[in-house]
């Protein structure tokens, strides 16, 4: 005899990942935001590690984009608004 | 000729001739006087008592998308490829971001009155202004970057801009303030290179 395993619905590790960080803050690359200025502003407004912020900032560079922030909505419109005071090019986007 | 910034205790350090003193005080006062500029607010409906409390976002008249091709690099959509959202979302962001870059602008607008009076010209941005002088200094270089069609694909399309053309100097600016604003990234940050 033996015991069936009971089972428990178990969400798929991105499925947490969306319901927890529904929403990201996206940069974009811009031909005038200068590179150093972008690892500047990822290095004081989110106080990323000048690695992260540089390799962040290569992403945006090399990849048309990068999401560099994570989570509620209204946290994500704050810090999209915050970039647009750097002139940094930011919007929404929900999290892939 | 213009030095690069270097620190100094508190904060970094550079001089400007009155000439280079003079032009970006030009620029930074066009800044503003495009930020203040409501071209893209619909007054028709606007509360007189919400414009006289500084409210005019919430209670004035509708915030449309900008239609200057500066002003639409300066306060972009918020929501890429949703317009509604995009919309709705100004309307209470707008206000307070035209007045924080006007504030940018006019701290550094300020700061080099005072360099302009200096024998030396002498520039000095403390550390906990550093932000403001930066996204100022941005704003001004956005706003030339547009008007010369700077793109992905030609970053430097005004190489075939003659010496007469009226673009020429905006063009000689911009690289002036390029090279500006990377010298105090570098000298606050204590960096040679990234």
């Amino acid at each position: 005899m033996s015991v069936a395993p009971i089972e428990t619905v178990q969400p798929e590790t991105s499925e947490l990942a969306q319901t927890d960080m529904p929403w990201s803050c996206v940069v974009w690359d811009d031909p005038v935001n200068l590179m150093s200025y972008v690892t500047y502003v990822f290095m004081t407004y989110f106080h990323f590690s000048k690695e992260k912020a540089a390799s962040l900032m290569l992403q945006v560079h090399n990849e048309g984009k990068a999401a560099v922030e994570s989570g509620s909505r209204e946290e994500m419109e704050r810090h999209v608004v915050a970039m647009h005071s750097y002139g940094l090019w930011a919007s929404l986007e929900r999290s892939a | 000729m213009a030095h690069g910034f270097v620190r100094n205790g508190t904060g970094v350090e550079t001089k400007l001739d009155p000439m280079e003193i003079e032009m970006i005080s030009q620029l930074l006062d066009e800044l503003c006087d495009l930020l203040s500029h409501d071209d893209d607010v619909d007054p028709s409906d606007a509360d007189p008592l919400a414009v006289e409390l500084g409210l005019e976002s919430l209670d004035n008249g509708e915030v449309n998308p900008p239609t200057d091709p500066v002003m639409a690099r300066l306060l972009p959509d918020s929501y890429r490829d949703d317009p509604v959202a995009s919309y709705e979302f100004r309307q209470y962001t707008d206000a307070a971001l035209r007045r924080g870059k006007i504030e940018d602008a006019e701290a550094v607008r300020t700061a080099l009155a005072h360099a302009q009076s200096s024998p030396e010209g002498l520039v000095w941005v403390d550390d906990a202004e550093a932000p403001s002088w930066l996204r100022a200094i941005n704003d001004v270089r956005l706003a030339l970057g547009v008007q010369l069609d700077i793109s992905s694909e030609s970053p430097h399309s005004w190489e075939d801009i003659a010496d007469d053309d009226p673009r020429a100097a905006q063009a000689a600016l911009y690289d002036f303030l390029t090279w500006w604003q990377d010298s105090l990234v570098r000298a606050l940050t204590g960096d040679d290179g990234f």
